[in-house]
């Protein structure tokens, strides 16, 4: 994925409905197509975990406290990195508009 | 009157007809099935009477008083009828596929990238010879064999001449039909020799391009999510996307390797295949 960091992330993202995910056994990728329009994108684990917790109730820190439970680190960073993540899912529309 | 009952993936076709060039022509196109001895699911049949019919299990598909039109017209109804049968237990993938020891490698992509002609050099080659069109994928990932001839659109190949294939064994057919303004258009049909007609495993899915611009043979290795990304635009039968995707991914062994070639010449890429994969 590229850098897209002119755009701002929804409060509670909420992932498109019509995106379904394969994972690929064994090879730390996750294939998300999106039965509505064809397009597809590809996420390590990490990417698809934070994809799939963008359920419209979370929020950037809810979804950071979540992945500090498994994968222990410094906060701010951790943060960052989710932050910088969901703008990425913004780019390629991911999200629902609403 | 002229018949023949053969098998084709896991189904069996048998073909009649009583009118003598359309035979002649459809012996060439389905000489490289093997026989069959099983009751046909499909039945195309072609009369002649006042007028040539076509017709698939006693629906009529076309009518003309010229053979050719019905020989053009039985290969479009040939080929669609039968994916339609084989789907979706086989997952008919649009690419060309060989045999290399006892391991099936498919060259996927659109029209004009290059999978006949890998497919050709490597039959030259004394590779086992599937499908330059078809190749059938089916549950246990193996790709089973659809052994149409080799096709070639134009009299002359830019990478092979008559000369090389004859030298190779490969006996040579043609079929003529009129285009839809009238003007005879010619067919040349290859058939190669070693076919295989044991499913096979697949062990490698090469995307080729061919590039006029690149002077050298780029191979590049590509991680399966790439791969499966791709390979649903080159499926027959499209169904949702999801579908495709999970399917691909089922039936894909997980040794199987992912590669991108570029080349402008078909023999040089060849090589470097043989040198880097095979």
């Amino acid at each position: 994925m590229t850098e897209s960091l002119n755009l701002s992330a929804p409060e509670q993202p909420i992932k498109r409905p019509t995106l379904v995910g394969e994972e690929l056994e064994g090879m730390d990728e996750v294939v998300y197509v999106d039965t509505e329009n064809g397009t597809n994108v590809s996420l390590n684990v990490l990417g698809a975990t934070i994809l799939e917790l963008c359920d419209g109730d979370h929020t950037i820190d809810s979804i950071t406290d979540l992945i500090l439970e498994t994968l222990p680190g410094d906060r701010e960073q951790v943060k960052k990195d989710v932050h910088h993540m969901l703008i990425e899912f913004t780019a390629y529309g991911l999200f629902t508009q609403e | 009157m002229w018949q023949r009952t053969f098998s084709v993936g896991n189904i069996s076709v048998r073909v009649k007809s009583d009118q003598q060039h359309c035979s002649n022509d459809i012996q060439a196109i389905t000489s490289l099935f093997p026989d069959s001895a099983n009751r046909p699911s499909l039945l195309f049949s072609i009369r002649q009477n006042r007028i040539i019919t076509l017709s698939v299990n006693n629906e009529e598909l076309w009518r003309s008083d010229n053979p050719g039109e019905i020989t053009a017209a039985f290969e479009v109804h040939f080929y669609s009828r039968i994916v339609q049968k084989l789907v979706p237990k086989l997952a008919s993938i649009h690419a060309a596929s060989i045999g290399i020891d006892n391991q099936a490698c498919i060259f996927a992509g659109i029209s004009d990238a290059g999978k006949s002609s890998m497919c050709t050099k490597a039959v030259l080659e004394g590779s086992h010879y599937l499908s330059d069109e078809f190749s059938l994928l089916n549950e246990t990932g193996e790709i089973e064999p659809f052994p149409r001839p080799l096709q070639w659109g134009k009299e002359q190949h830019p990478a092979f001449t008559h000369e090389m294939m004859a030298q190779s064994g490969i006996k040579q057919a043609s079929f003529q039909f009129p285009d839809t303004e009238g003007n005879t258009i010619s067919s040349l049909l290859w058939l190669p020799e070693k076919i295989q007609h044991a499913p096979l495993p697949l062990r490698w899915v090469i995307f080729p391009r061919f590039d006029a611009s690149v002077s050298t043979s780029e191979l590049t290795t590509i991680r399966r999510g790439e791969a499966l990304m791709e390979l649903p635009q080159h499926l027959h039968q499209q169904q949702r996307a999801d579908i495709m995707l999970q399917m691909l991914n089922q039936r894909i062994p997980k040794n199987v390797t992912f590669h991108r070639i570029r080349f402008s010449n078909a023999h040089e890429a060849w090589e470097l295949l043989k040198d880097t994969l095979f």
